[in-house]
C-alpha cells in the first residue's frame, strides 16, 4: 500500500469515525486494510453504497454492518422502542450520506470537490462482499458497540493530489452541526 | 394563536423524523415531504406555512433545484428557506445564497440551534 493510499484510507477512517462519535456511542474501534477478494458477512445486513464524482475524482462508499449498530446510532432511538427493517435501510443509507459529506470536508482542504449521489440500500442475509471492480477496493472494519460496521471504499483521482500542502477551509465550508446565515 | 406550520424535504425518513420531533417539541406544527417535487407539492396545498427546511440531494429534485424552480414561479417570495445538508461545499452555498436561502446547517444538526433558527426566521 502507497503512502498516497494511506493518506486516503486515513482521511476515510476519520471521516467514519467522526460520523460514529456524532451519534453519541463511545465504543467506536478501527482497523484497515484492502478487501479480500471475497469476504461473506453472516447473518442479517443492511448495505448502502453511495457514489461521489467530479473532474478530479470519482469513487465509492459501501457500508455493511448489523442492525445493532444502526439503531444504536439512529437519532431517535431515544423516542423509538423498536426500528423496522425500513427504518433501518433509511438510516444506513444516512449514515452513507453523512460519512461522504465529512469526506467531502476533508477533501476540500486539499482543492477536491465532488458532487454526491444519493444512496442505494439493500439488506439481506450472508451478503458476499467482493472485489471484482477494476479499481482498487479498501476496507475498513470498525467495531460499534461491540458489533462489526464493514466499509469498503475506492477512489480514483484524474490528478494526483497532493496530501502533504493542505489549503486552509474556505471560510464558507461548514462542518457537521455548524451552521451559516444570510 | 394557532402554531406555525413548517415544511421539512428530505428523502431520509429519519431525519425528516428527527426534525419533526424537534421542531413539535418546540412549539411548531411540522409537514414532511420526501423530494423537492413533493416539497412544492407540499407547498401548494398548505398555504400557511412560514418555512421550509430542504436537503440539497434528492431523488426526482434536489433541494436547490426546487428553490430554484420556486424562485422562477415567483409564487413564494419572502419564504425563509433554510437547508440542512451534509454538503458544505462553498459553491453549493453561494447557488443557495443566489436562490435567496436564508441559512445553511450541516447534519449533524444540534436540536437546539434548529430551533433556534426557525423561531428566529419565523418571527
Amino acid at each position: 500500500m502507497t503512502e498516497y493510499h494511506k493518506k486516503l484510507i486515513e482521511l476515510f477512517n476519520s471521516s467514519a469515525n467522526d460520523f460514529f462519535l456524532s451519534t453519541g456511542v463511545t465504543d467506536v474501534a478501527v482497523a484497515s486494510g484492502e478487501l479480500p477478494k471475497e469476504a461473506v458477512e453472516r447473518g442479517q445486513l443492511f448495505s448502502s453504497s453511495l457514489g461521489f464524482a467530479s473532474a478530479k475524482v470519482k469513487g465509492v462508499v459501501v457500508i455493511t454492518t448489523q442492525a445493532a449498530v444502526i439503531d444504536a446510532t439512529n437519532p431517535q432511538r431515544e423516542y423509538i422502542p423498536v426500528f423496522s427493517d425500513a427504518d433501518r435501510a433509511d438510516w444506513v443509507g444516512e449514515m452513507a450520506n453523512q460519512i461522504v459529506g465529512n469526506l467531502k470536508r476533508f477533501l476540500a482542504k486539499y482543492k477536491v470537490d465532488f458532487s454526491l449521489s444519493t444512496p442505494m440500500v439493500i439488506c439481506g442475509k450472508d451478503l458476499a462482499v467482493a472485489n471484482v471492480a477494476k479499481s482498487q477496493l479498501y476496507v475498513v472494519e470498525f467495531a460499534v458497540v461491540g458489533k462489526k460496521v464493514k466499509l469498503c471504499y475506492s477512489a480514483e483521482f484524474s490528478v494526483p493530489v497532493d496530501f502533504d500542502v493542505s489549503v486552509s477551509a474556505e471560510p464558507e465550508q461548514v462542518a457537521g452541526g455548524d451552521g451559516l446565515f444570510f | 394563536m394557532s402554531k406555525k406550520k413548517i415544511l421539512i424535504v428530505d428523502d431520509s425518513k429519519t431525519i425528516r423524523q428527527q426534525v419533526n420531533f424537534t421542531l413539535t417539541k418546540g412549539g411548531f406544527d411540522v409537514v414532511e415531504a420526501e423530494d423537492g417535487k413533493l416539497g412544492i407539492e407540499a407547498l401548494g396545498q398548505h398555504a400557511d406555512i412560514a418555512m421550509v427546511i430542504s436537503d440539497v440531494n434528492m431523488p426526482n429534485m434536489g433541494g436547490i433545484e426546487m428553490i430554484e424552480a420556486l424562485k422562477q414561479a415567483g409564487t413564494h417570495p419572502s419564504l425563509p428557506i433554510i437547508m440542512l445538508t451534509t454538503e458544505g461545499g462553498a459553491a453549493l452555498i453561494e447557488r443557495a445564497k443566489g436562490a435567496g436561502v436564508k441559512g445553511w446547517l450541516v447534519k449533524p444538526f444540534k436540536p437546539e440551534q434548529l430551533v433556534a433558527a426557525v423561531t428566529k426566521l419565523t418571527a
